[in-house]
Parts: structure tokens; C-alpha cells; sequence
């Protein structure tokens, strides 16, 4: 029978701090006992039995620590609590011996030539064991700094075919040995051992080719984010940071290596994207300039230089990263919002988005997405900048609670810059639908509990529905923006060149049923009209915006009055025996949408909904059931309309 | 009273046991509960499982955690009885020097 042991990091911790203290307890803590009961002569017998059971305490200790490494390694990101499996016996029995064998490997690279055949026949050995703390301690420890920042280089030179693979290896083993503290061996101090190293590659280098190395090295792992920042500050971003950044040449090689780019800020950039910690401390902690003036560089650069678009790309993950957007689900805590609120206020700024900008974008706008709803509304604080607190006399419907305010201008002017096809909002709109599925019918529930309560109505129905309104208005003017300036560009150029090519954006698909499920697209369609089409036909997206979509209109207004319902509104008239299934229940939208027509379902309970103008008698202070639905219609409708017009026509760039 | 039984004075090996019997009882609860932590960590199945070597170690935790209250005590009784052979005062001249 195959032994598979099952194993926790932080059960294994607690044991091995247990089974210390317990063989404390029996050793060192009856030290004085014992040498007064041997100099008066007493019986050692019993001593020495409790002291047989503090050693093998003792020795089973590395075993245990040993499993806990081995634990850590298989972990990765998950809790710590996760169990995982590994066979037993284990090849080592200790992290002393396993860190002995990563030494071995180490020496490898140390003798005689090093050549494809050294590479393969080493990672048949370490790849295994790159996440395993004894073994990449000890690798990395043999080593040395100046050997392993070579490492790039040697496998460059060396013509192996899967360079890339094995750096990326390299990359994650490294990380694996800095993350060790002197905790994780009792028979080792693993971090105090590595300081030299540490030290050695925070050392300032204005030599691209080493910066690059050492770059390539730190793209994959999970390193320690201060020491990150070090690293890649001292290598590259104090420079780009200072006066001489627009005539220096930061490119590591001539040419892409081992798939990275040869720009060594697209490197220093990209290795803070796979470290949200590493990206704040970097880029904004330790900075010596604004995310503003980082932002203007880079997209300086992304138009001037052949590598630009790698800089423009990483530098747009390494704000992801910061903001928190990369995280699943997003970190949106203080230090992640904080650096999200910079970014999307510098982001703002700049009318034309670097192609490797829009996704990141679009990212960080998915992850706060309920700040830029309640940035959308413009009902309150209309005149606010954006800010981390919220404005004097703002209305915040219940079941929001927004890290940060910003402007409805602010909001407009992010949005512009990944309005350029769905594919980069694609995120954002399941996000803003996630919130459309809650937001109205929470804050339709807290209008009824008021007026149940003899209140007035405080309409936070009408508010959150003005919010989703401007917010897809102001999507709605970013995308009609800067699609129609794209199709005109591209106008231009088949006329010039007759080019017979189609302009390759996707837009929204409006069959009824496609937009079921998205929501809170409706809301944006109902003013943009028909737009599936228009990328094949070649004809102007603008004509197509401006035709009102009948259908789409009469659909939503079902949803919203089927939300009313479902959340108990009250009304007066029963509702049509056609519009309710065998169970009474009201039909569903997909049934409803088979039949949009003049005089068809979805117009007859439109005109259910008209009937229901008197107020209802167990009711008597929540507004009649159309007068809310007429409400909640207009707010939405004026969102979309004249707010978000009125917000899009203010934006200057 | 005696003229030799006044000359009696407090013996400093009976003094010295008796101090080592305090420091044992002190430290009686410590050594019986050494390994309590660790096996109910061990057994709660949160930290290490497996059909064979877990078990195997679980069952030496065990065993020896079953042993350590036993241990104690006896111990403690090991000094008790050794200062039950010792008279709690002695005439000087029979005074055992303290170890150095």
C-alpha cells in the first residue's frame, strides 16, 4: 500500500513550535533540577527516562520541518491551511539534507563545461524542487550571487532549447530561496546566510546588460516585495526617474532573449506586475516622481522607440498589479486602493491609450467597478474632484461602499481609454452587472422598508438606477468617441488606399436574448440602438448609435418593472393571465423576449404597469406602483441622457 | 530537652533535597503536559495524516505523552524518598559539607 502523507503548513508549524517546546520542557528545562539531584545524590533513573523521550522529540523535529518545507513548496498561494500530499519515505529527512542536495546541483554549474546538455540534465534534477525552501536555499547559497546573475546569460549562450522554460524555473526557485527566513531550519539560517546575496543584486548597476540579467531573472518568482523594489529600482527606474531618461537607451541586448523583451524597463516594469506589493513600494512609495509624470514618460516612449510597446504594456500590468486588480478576487484594502485612485486619475489624463495599456485598463476598472458607478452619478457633488473621502451631500444608496469617489469626468476620461473594442470592457461589463443584479433591488427593498415605516420614499431606486444610467451613457460617449474616431481613420485610409478590409471592432451583440445577460447593457443600448452589423458592413457605427432600439427598450422596461415585482412592490391591478406562467409566476424575460412586437407580450405589460396609478390601500405611503416604475425609468433615462452629455461634452484633453 | 538535642542545627543536605523537591513539583505539571500540545495538534488531523508513517508517529507521540504524567510523578517520589532518608537537622559534627 502506497503511503501518501497529508500535510498543512500551518499544522505543521504549530507541531513543529509544539514538539519544540514540549522537548524543551523535557531537556533544557530540567537542566538545574538535574545537576542538584546528581549533587545530592538522588536517584538519575526517572530523569534519564523523561530525558530519553525530550530526544527523540528532538529528533524527530527535522522531519517535521522538513515535511512543513516540503508543504510550503506544494502550497504555493493557497491558505496555508491546505492540506497537500506527498509519497513517503521522503528522499530527505531533513532540511539539512535537502539543502546539501540542492548544494550538489548548484555544483553543476560550477565545473567543467556548461553547455545545452548541463541545462537539461540539471532541471531533470531541480525542477522538482523549485518551490522546495531546503533545496533552493542551498542551490542558490552554492551559487552565489555573481554566478546565478548570470544565469540568463548562460543559458542564452548556451543555445538550449527550452531557455525560456528554465529561466522561468530559475526565476521561481530563486524566489522560493528569499522567501526562507531562519525559521524554516533549525539547522540552518537560511536568511541570514543569503543577506550577501540579497545585498548583491540591490547593489545600483548602470550597466543594461547586468540590470537586464538580473531583470530576467526576477520575472516569475514570488520574491520579498521590498527587496523587489530594491532591485528593480536600482537597476533601471531611478534613472528613467531622473533628468536623462529621454536620451538614454535602456535596452539590455539588441534583440528579445529568451522571451523577454531586450528593454529593461519593460523588464523592471513586468517583474513588479507579478508583485502588487513590490509595484506600490516601486512606483509610488519609493518614487522620486508622480504616476502622472511615469505615466507621460512611458507613453512618451510608447510612440518614439521600437521597444516602447513592451515598456507601455508592462508598465500598464505593474499598475494593474499595484491597484490590487490582478488579484482574484481583487484586493481592494487601503494600500491597494490608495495607488488604484492614482492611477486612475493619471491614466485619465491622456486622451490616446498605448495599444498594451487598454487591457490593463480594463482590468482595473473590472476590479472597481462600484467606484466608478457611484463616480458616474453626478445627481450629487456634481462640481467634486475625485477624492478618497465621499463629497458633502452625497447620496450613497444602500449596499455601496466605495473605496474612493471620483469625479464623473474622471470617470468619462478612464473609460475613454479602453473604449476601443469589447473585448478590453468585457470585464468591466460582468462586473457592473454583478452590481446590477444586487444594487436596484436592494435599494427598491430600503424604499419600501421606509415608506413601510411611514417615511417619505428616499428614492434610492431612482438613485442607484441613475447611476447605472450615466455609467453606461458615459461607456456609451467614450466608445461612440473613440470607435467613430477609429472608422474614421480607417474611412480614410481604405479610401486612400482601396483597401477592401473591414474595420476590426466588435461591438455589442443586441439580439434580445444576447442581451439578457448583460443587464445593465440594456440601459446603454436602448439610447446606442442597433450596432451588430456594422464591423462587416463597413458603414459609419455613428449612423447605427443614433437609431433607438425599439426592442431593447421595451425589454428593459420589463426588467425594471420585473424587478419591482420580484422585490414585493405593491401594486393595485392583477396582472394579465397571458403574461403569468402555470404557477402564477410573471413570465420570465426570455419569454417575454420572443414577443416584443407592437400589441405583443412585452407591450401589454407595459401597459399593465400604466394601470397601476392608485395608490395601494395597505400602502398608503409608498408611491403608486407606476409612478415609482415612471421614476425609476426617467432617472435611468436621464442618467443615460443628459448627464452623461453633459459630462462627456465638459472633458477637455 | 537534651543537651545534645540543643546542639542539633538544621541539616543542608535535608535543606537542599527539600529545595529540590519544590523545584521538581514546580515543574511536575510542565513535564506531564510536555507533549499534550503537540498530540493534539498531531491528532486533530490538521497538521500531518497518512496510513503508515503518520500513523507510526502518532502512536510514539502518543505513547510517550501517555508515559510523561507517570514519569513526573515518579520523579517527584525519587526525591521524596530520597529526603525521607535524610534527618531535617544533625548534630554539627555529623554536618555533610554542601556540594561545591
Amino acid at each position: 500500500m502506497s503511503d501518501v502523507s497529508s500535510v498543512s503548513v500551518e499544522g505543521l508549524t504549530d507541531l513543529v513550535s509544539a514538539m519544540n517546546r514540549g522537548h524543551r520542557a523535557l531537556s533544557t528545562d530540567l537542566d538545574q533540577l538535574r545537576s542538584k539531584m546528581r549533587n545530592w545524590d538522588v536517584t538519575m533513573t526517572t530523569l534519564d527516562d523523561i530525558g530519553r523521550i525530550g530526544e527523540w522529540v528532538d529528533d524527530q523535529v527535522p522531519g517535521l520541518e522538513r515535511r512543513r518545507n516540503m508543504a510550503a513548496g506544494l502550497t504555493g498561494d493557497q491558505p496555508t491551511s491546505t492540506m497537500v500530499d506527498f509519497d513517503e519515505p521522503l528522499r530527505f529527512n531533513s532540511p539539512e539534507e535537502a539543502e546539501q542536495y540542492g548544494r550538489e546541483l548548484a555544483e553543476m554549474l560550477e565545473n567543467g563545461t556548461i553547455d545545452a546538455g548541463t541545462f537539461d540534465e540539471l532541471f531533470q534534477e531541480l525542477e522538482p524542487y523549485v518551490n522546495d525552501p531546503d533545496v533552493m536555499a542551498g542551490f542558490y547559497l552554492e551559487l552565489g550571487p555573481e554566478v546565478t546573475e548570470m544565469l540568463p546569460e548562460m543559458l542564452y549562450s548556451s543555445g538550449v532549447d527550452g531557455g525560456a522554460r528554465y529561466l522561468e524555473l530559475f526565476s521561481i526557485g530563486l524566489g522560493t530561496a528569499l522567501n526562507t527566513t531562519n525559521h524554516t531550519s533549525s539547522t540552518s539560517d537560511y536568511y541570514s546566510e543569503l543577506s550577501s546575496f540579497r545585498q548583491h543584486f540591490t547593489q545600483p548597476t548602470d550597466n543594461p546588460a547586468m540590470a537586464w540579467s538580473r531583470l530576467a531573472l526576477l520575472q516569475h518568482g514570488d520574491f520579498p516585495p521590498r527587496w523587489l523594489a530594491d532591485v528593480v529600482r536600482n537597476s533601471v527606474l531611478d534613472h528613467f526617474e531622473g533628468e536623462d531618461w529621454d536620451h538614454t537607451d535602456y535596452r539590455g541586448s539588441m534583440f528579445p532573449k529568451l522571451g523577454l523583451s531586450e528593454d529593461t524597463l519593460a523588464l523592471a516594469f513586468s517583474a513588479l506586475g507579478n508583485n502588487p506589493s513590490a509595484a506600490r513600494i516601486a512606483l509610488d512609495e519609493k518614487a522620486g516622481i508622480t504616476l502622472e509624470e511615469y505615466t507621460n514618460r512611458v507613453y512618451g516612449l510608447a510612440g518614439s522607440i521600437g521597444t516602447g510597446d513592451d515598456i507601455a504594456a508592462a508598465f500598464g500590468q505593474a499598475l494593474a498589479a499595484g491597484s490590487g486588480a490582478l488579484d482574484d478576487p481583487p484586493d481592494k484594502g487601503y494600500h491597494a486602493s490608495n495607488f488604484a485612485f492614482q492611477v486612475i486619475v493619471a491614466l485619465g489624463q491622456h486622451e490616446d491609450t498605448p495599444w498594451g495599456m487598454r487591457e490593463p485598463m480594463g482590468q482595473i476598472a473590472a476590479a472597481y467597478a462600484e467606484e466608478f458607478l457611484a463616480g458616474a452619478y453626478a445627481h450629487d457633488a456634481m462640481f467634486r474632484e475625485s477624492s478618497m473621502d465621499m463629497p458633502e451631500n452625497f447620496t450613497l444608496p444602500p449596499g455601496m461602499d466605495p473605496t474612493f469617489f471620483l469625479s464623473p469626468e474622471d470617470v468619462y476620461r478612464f473609460l475613454h481609454g479602453f473604449a476601443h473594442d469589447d473585448a478590453h470592457s468585457a470585464a468591466f461589463d460582468a462586473a457592473v452587472q454583478e452590481l446590477y443584479e444586487t444594487l436596484p433591488m436592494q435599494a427598491l427593498e430600503a424604499d419600501l422598508a421606509a415608506t413601510a415605516a411611514g417615511n417619505t420614499d428616499p428614492e434610492y431606486f431612482e438613485v442607484t438606477l441613475r447611476m447605472f444610467g450615466t455609467l453606461a451613457g458615459l461607456q456609451y460617449e467614450t466608445q461612440r468617441k473613440v470607435r467613430g474616431d477609429k472608422f474614421d481613420a480607417e474611412k480614410e485610409f481604405r479610401d486612400n488606399f482601396a483597401f477592401g478590409g473591414s474595420a476590426v471592432l466588435t461591438l455589442l451583440p443586441v439580439s434580445p436574448k444576447g442581451i439578457l445577460d448583460l443587464g445593465w447593457k440594456v440601459t446603454q443600448v436602448a439610447t446606442a440602438g442597433g450596432l451588430n452589423g456594422w464591423a462587416d458592413s463597413g458603414t459609419d457605427p455613428r449612423d447605427e448609435l443614433e437609431e433607438l432600439n425599439y426592442q431593447a427598450g421595451v425589454l428593459h422596461r420589463y426588467m425594471i418593472a420585473e424587478m419591482m415585482i420580484d422585490a414585493g412592490y405593491p401594486y393595485t391591478e392583477d396582472i394579465p393571465p397571458n403574461l403569468l406562467d402555470e404557477n402564477g409566476n410573471l413570465l420570465p424575460p426570455e419569454v417575454i423576449a420572443e414577443d416584443l412586437s407592437s400589441g405583443g407580450l412585452a407591450q401589454e405589460f407595459i401597459n399593465w404597469t400604466d394601470s397601476n396609478k392608485d395608490t395601494h390601500p395597505e400602502h398608503p405611503r409608498t408611491r403608486p406602483f407606476d409612478t415609482k416604475f415612471d421614476s425609476g425609468w426617467d432617472a435611468i433615462g436621464n442618467g443615460r441622457g443628459d448627464a452623461s452629455d453633459s459630462i462627456a461634452n465638459q472633458v477637455e484633453w | 530537652m537534651t543537651v545534645e538535642q540543643d546542639d542539633m542545627v538544621p541539616n543542608p543536605e535535608h535543606t537542599a533535597l527539600s529545595e529540590i523537591l519544590s523545584m521538581a513539583q514546580g515543574l511536575e505539571e510542565d513535564i506531564a503536559e510536555a507533549l499534550d500540545d503537540a498530540f493534539r495538534i498531531m491528532d486533530s488531523g490538521e497538521a500531518w495524516t497518512g496510513p503508515t508513517t503518520a500513523t507510526t508517529f502518532l502512536e510514539d507521540l502518543g505513547y510517550r505523552k501517555d508515559d510523561l504524567p507517570r514519569l513526573a510523578e515518579r520523579l517527584v517520589e525519587d526525591i521524596r524518598t530520597r529526603l525521607q532518608n535524610v534527618p531535617a537537622e544533625v548534630h554539627p559534627d555529623r554536618l555533610v559539607n554542601p556540594p561545591v
